[in-house]
């Protein structure tokens, strides 16, 4: 049985002032585990909310360990352009890694694992051999998968520092070149723009990056980091369109452009829902499909008290659509025989504690 | 305030089902939740002294100990430690239930309370002098803290430093976690002591918990002020040794055992300097738990 969340009743912009201690200490376990502690606690004006004190210590130890993290983050990034500078080509930063080298709103207290870049395809091969030398290493993959990633996706299997344990994922396109919904990432690739004062980043433009977001989420079952997702965008679209106003506009204009329309489209409406994402109404009238109902109901609360009734099947329906949305028929129907043919594995938890 | 041994088992069994249950554990507030009997049996015999309410309220963690999700279950029973309703590891046998929720608890503190500088040590006070007993693994760290908790001294923590901001150490007197020969050591020496339920073959071993003294438990609200860093080594009939450590080698080999080190940056070198300028670090080779005893006694009647 659902008690009503604190979470989704904050960030739908509820206000705190009939929370008690029981109800504080209920959002922050619901935040733990959608991974937005530290987000949270960013974002709340202690001075003003009244927490219980001992609320108040966790507070500081989830903003000391994300300013721990955007620390590494920054120097991880020194170390990646050391290791790929030579190359004399463009490095496109994406995600979380390029939300913390511009310092948006979109970076506070976000905890995320990998570092995101793209090059070019032609440079690819250089690209990951100069991150050989510079220690990243590609882990240990059996044959089918290393095909998987080289011809199928759009990265080269996540690479991982042998002494510092971080990782990269290094793409060449944004979205997969397999997918059923025709996206001309290659438009938003070569009219990336360089990062202010770096003469080495790229980054995508503003609306780019807000579609990014949107199709990351549209596009993907990663659930668990869901919540997280969705705030971005929100966070995103507010920061760029509290400096343009005609930011909505280019917004979806750009995404008709590149084939993401009604992506971005379902993105905003599940932002507005949720979180209340100021986009205008004329821009995005009607109601959300059916996909998105469901999305919906996979990133809301995942807390076991606050968890809405159906999670699961949600869940289930939306990771064969993202299946059937990312190859085709053919590619489909391999990888899952390959995939039966090993069992059924679920995620793996940890062993050692 | 209400301890556990005190509640009824009624009172207790439905606590645990229905989210009223708190455990106080010094500064923090457990939630704890579970429907597993052997859990709930050796919860109660191992943290009888600990205060608890009943009523719901605020908490820092949220815990669970319950059986897996359908698919995780086999033919034999399993436990699963929930943590704000998510299950960072592996499921165990519910005999290892109670092992479980230690370690599971380890890992909450060492991942999330990074207000403190954590440390893999353990902290015990003689005469209102607070020694850290850091060493890696092994070297007979819990055998001596438990010893010295059964021979009167505090025990503060059998595993985890915590030093806050103003260098103080914060207690978190709870059951000390034993490991294969040290089980029986510690009952043969103290037949009295109260050992929990044997946990055998985990990944450390045969593991059991020794109950903690009523006034330990007690003072879990009073900080300890740190007065000597200590490195203890168990070696199998060795003379016994004690040696100064300069302070620098003392801040490196802290440095080493510390869990977020790393996380607090400047803060937690600084920390740490602070650490090893107000104390002293020495460190003891020993073969008898009696010895070492006595030396920590006149290590910290001489230069605590």
């Amino acid at each position: 049985m659902a008690k009503s969340s604190p979470l989704m009743s904050l960030l739908a912009g509820g206000g705190y002032e009939t929370f008690d201690p029981e109800a504080w200490s209920l959002l922050f376990s619901e935040a733990r585990r959608a991974g937005l502690l530290a987000r949270l606690a960013a974002s709340l004006r202690l001075d003003e909310v009244g927490l219980p004190e001992r609320l108040q210590k966790q507070v500081t130890a989830s903003l000391i360990e994300a300013a721990a993290f955007q620390r590494d983050v920054l120097r991880e990034l020194e170390h990646v352009q050391q290791a790929l500078q030579g190359l004399g080509v463009p490095v496109l930063l994406l995600k979380g890694a390029a939300y913390v080298r511009l310092n948006l709103p979109t970076a506070r207290g976000r905890i995320f694992s990998d570092i995101d870049i793209v090059v070019a395809k032609e440079s690819l091969a250089q690209a990951e051999a100069s991150l050989m030398l510079g220690g990243w290493l590609t882990g240990k993959l059996d044959p089918y998968d290393q095909r998987y990633y080289r011809e199928w996706s759009h990265e080269v299997p996540p690479m991982t520092h042998r002494r510092r344990g971080t990782t990269i994922d290094l793409h060449h396109a944004l979205v997969m070149p397999t997918c059923r919904i025709r996206v001309d990432s290659g438009k938003m690739i070569r009219e990336a723009v360089p990062v202010d004062g770096s003469d080495f980043w790229w980054r995508l433009q503003d609306e780019d990056m807000v579609l990014h977001a949107a199709s990351h989420l549209m596009f993907n079952s990663e659930f668990e980091r869901g919540l997280r997702d969705i705030w971005d965008i929100d966070l995103l679209f507010r920061d760029f369109a509290s400096r343009s106003a005609s930011f909505p506009e280019r917004l979806f204009e750009r995404a008709r452009e590149v084939g993401l329309g009604e992506v971005i489209r379902e993105a905003l409406r599940l932002a507005r829902a949720l979180l209340g994402t100021p986009v205008p109404e004329n821009l995005l009238p009607g109601d959300a499909k059916m996909a998105t109902r469901l999305v919906a109901r996979a990133v809301y609360s995942r807390h076991r008290q606050t968890r809405p009734a159906g999670q699961w099947l949600a869940d289930m329906l939306l990771v064969s659509r993202e299946m059937y949305l990312r190859l085709p028929n053919h590619l489909l129907l391999t990888h899952l025989a390959h995939k039966a043919s090993l069992g059924f594995t679920g995620t793996t938890p940890h062993k050692a504690i | 305030m209400l301890t556990l041994s005190s509640c009824t088992s009624e009172q207790l069994h439905r606590s645990l089902r229905d989210g009223s249950f708190r455990l106080y554990l010094g500064q923090l507030a457990l939630k704890v939740s579970s429907d597993i009997p052997e859990f709930i049996a050796a919860f109660r015999q191992l943290y009888g002294d600990h205060p608890v309410t009943l009523g719901g309220g605020e908490y820092d963690f949220d815990i669970a100990i319950s059986a897996p999700a359908l698919w995780r279950r086999w033919l034999r029973r399993n436990a699963s430690f929930e943590f704000s309703g998510d299950t960072p590891f592996l499921p165990m046998e519910v005999g290892h239930a109670h092992a479980l929720f230690e370690w599971g608890l380890n890992w909450a503190i060492a991942s999330f309370l990074h207000h403190c500088l954590i440390i893999h040590s353990a902290v015990v006070e003689w005469q209102g002098k607070g020694v850290l007993l850091s060493a890696v693994s092994g070297s007979g760290k819990s055998t001596l803290s438990a010893e010295l908790s059964e021979q009167g001294w505090r025990l503060l923590s059998d595993e985890l430093a915590l030093l806050d901001s103003d260098l103080k150490l914060i207690p978190l007197a709870r059951p000390v976690s034993l490991k294969n020969s040290s089980i029986d050591i510690i009952r043969q020496r103290h037949p009295t002591a109260v050992i929990g339920p044997l946990a055998r073959d985990t990944h450390k071993g045969t593991v059991a918990h020794l109950k903690v003294s009523a006034d330990a438990v007690g003072r879990n609200l009073v900080p300890a002020v740190p007065k000597l860093i200590v490195f203890p080594k168990w070696v199998e009939n060795a003379p016994l040794r004690v040696e100064p450590v300069g302070a620098g080698q003392a801040a490196l080999r802290l440095i080493d055992q510390a869990f977020n080190y790393s996380i607090l940056g400047a803060e937690g070198f600084r920390r740490l300097v602070a650490l090893v300028r107000t104390t002293e670090a020495w460190q003891i080779e020993y073969s008898s738990l009696d010895e070492a005893r006595d030396a920590l006694e006149t290590l910290v009647a001489e230069h605590g």
